[in-house]
């Protein structure tokens, strides 16, 4: 399948979960004006309504920050207990997201090399980041292997194709989302939390195609 | 400290955004034969070098026949030929994705 057509619907999902939190955004900064907004059981809104409560805790975390420490400020105000869930969530997805694009960003800068054949390689290709390739086939190599040898390629550039369309996303969600906060900062806070919306939709979107 | 490791991740896949731009001008496909019995070196077979101007560069595998005609060798050569269709479709696939990222990034406080 093509990595766009693959994709797409993932795409979709995560424009339409990001719209349903822009909205979010607006019926709150709206809320004088009585605009309301309702989850009303589509999936987009309920992860909005997800993410809005993390960004909320960002927003709440950075203002305290800003203020000299008090008792209040410490969290022993109304909510806490699901304050302390949010706190748990966005440490979490920091630590994941971390990982994550430490892995991805060291996996791409290096090569890919894939081999073929039994013993002693038979073929070995080495493919460069930029998509420069290199092949090593030594004589006698069967057409079967060859074949063999293709495919595997194909599926090892294909991973690594999708490890960077989800870092892509992840950086395109986190950029929207700090638009939703606001604040400054917020390229850096928005991250995790773009993370957890990436990390739900794969889930999510893993069960169409598994 | 998180926050401090995300920063600094944002600022690795910022500089590796740069690097990659600036090493995409040209993408050099190799295929090359190899004797595992003697220790040999390998012998280059085919290269295709494709440059951002467009300019391209092919040498494929040929022997000449008794009839005095270069014939290729048709094993080396669609190996070689499936070789350059994937690199240039995961070129694609990695622009593609590279430039899309070089947006939110330029947004990044440094």
């Amino acid at each position: 399948m093509k990595p766009d057509v693959e994709f797409a619907r993932l795409d979709a999902m995560l424009d339409a979960t990001l719209g349903a939190l822009a909205r979010r955004a607006r019926a709150d900064t709206d809320a004088e004006a009585n605009l309301s907004f309702s989850t009303g059981g589509d999936p987009a809104e309920a992860e909005a309504d997800v993410l809005w409560s993390l960004i909320e805790r960002t927003r709440e975390e950075q203002e305290r920050r800003e203020q000299p420490l008090s008792f209040d400020a410490m969290g022993a105000h109304e909510g806490q207990a699901d304050g302390q869930a949010d706190d748990g969530l966005l440490a979490r997805a920091q630590r994941e997201c971390s990982q994550l694009m430490g892995q991805v960003l060291g996996t791409l800068s290096h090569p890919i090399v894939v081999e073929t054949g039994q013993g002693h390689a038979r073929i070995h290709t080495r493919v460069g980041w930029t998509g420069d390739m290199d092949t090593h086939l030594a004589g006698g190599t069967t057409r079967a292997e060859i074949v063999a040898h293709a495919a595997a390629m194909e599926a090892s550039l294909a991973a690594s194709g999708r490890q960077l369309r989800l870092l892509t996303m992840l950086l395109v969600a986190s950029s929207r989302i700090a638009a939703v906060i606001a604040t400054p900062g917020a390229a850096i806070v928005a991250l995790p939390i773009a993370y957890r919306c990436v990390r739900d939709l794969v889930e999510q979107w893993s069960d169409f195609h598994p | 400290m998180a926050v401090t490791e995300i920063k600094e991740a944002l600022r690795t896949a910022a500089n590796t955004v740069s690097k990659y731009v600036g090493d995409v001008a040209v993408l050099q496909v190799e295929t090359q034969t190899l004797e595992t019995a003697g220790g040999k070196e390998p012998v280059l077979a085919a290269r295709t070098i494709i440059k951002l101007d467009g300019d391209n560069t092919s040498v494929v595998p040929g022997v000449l026949g008794d009839s005095g005609k270069w014939e290729i060798d048709t094993v080396l050569y669609d190996l070689h030929l499936q070789n350059v269709r994937s690199a240039i479709d995961y070129r694609a696939r990695m622009v593609e994705s590279m430039l899309t990222l070089l947006r939110p990034i330029s947004g990044v406080e440094r």
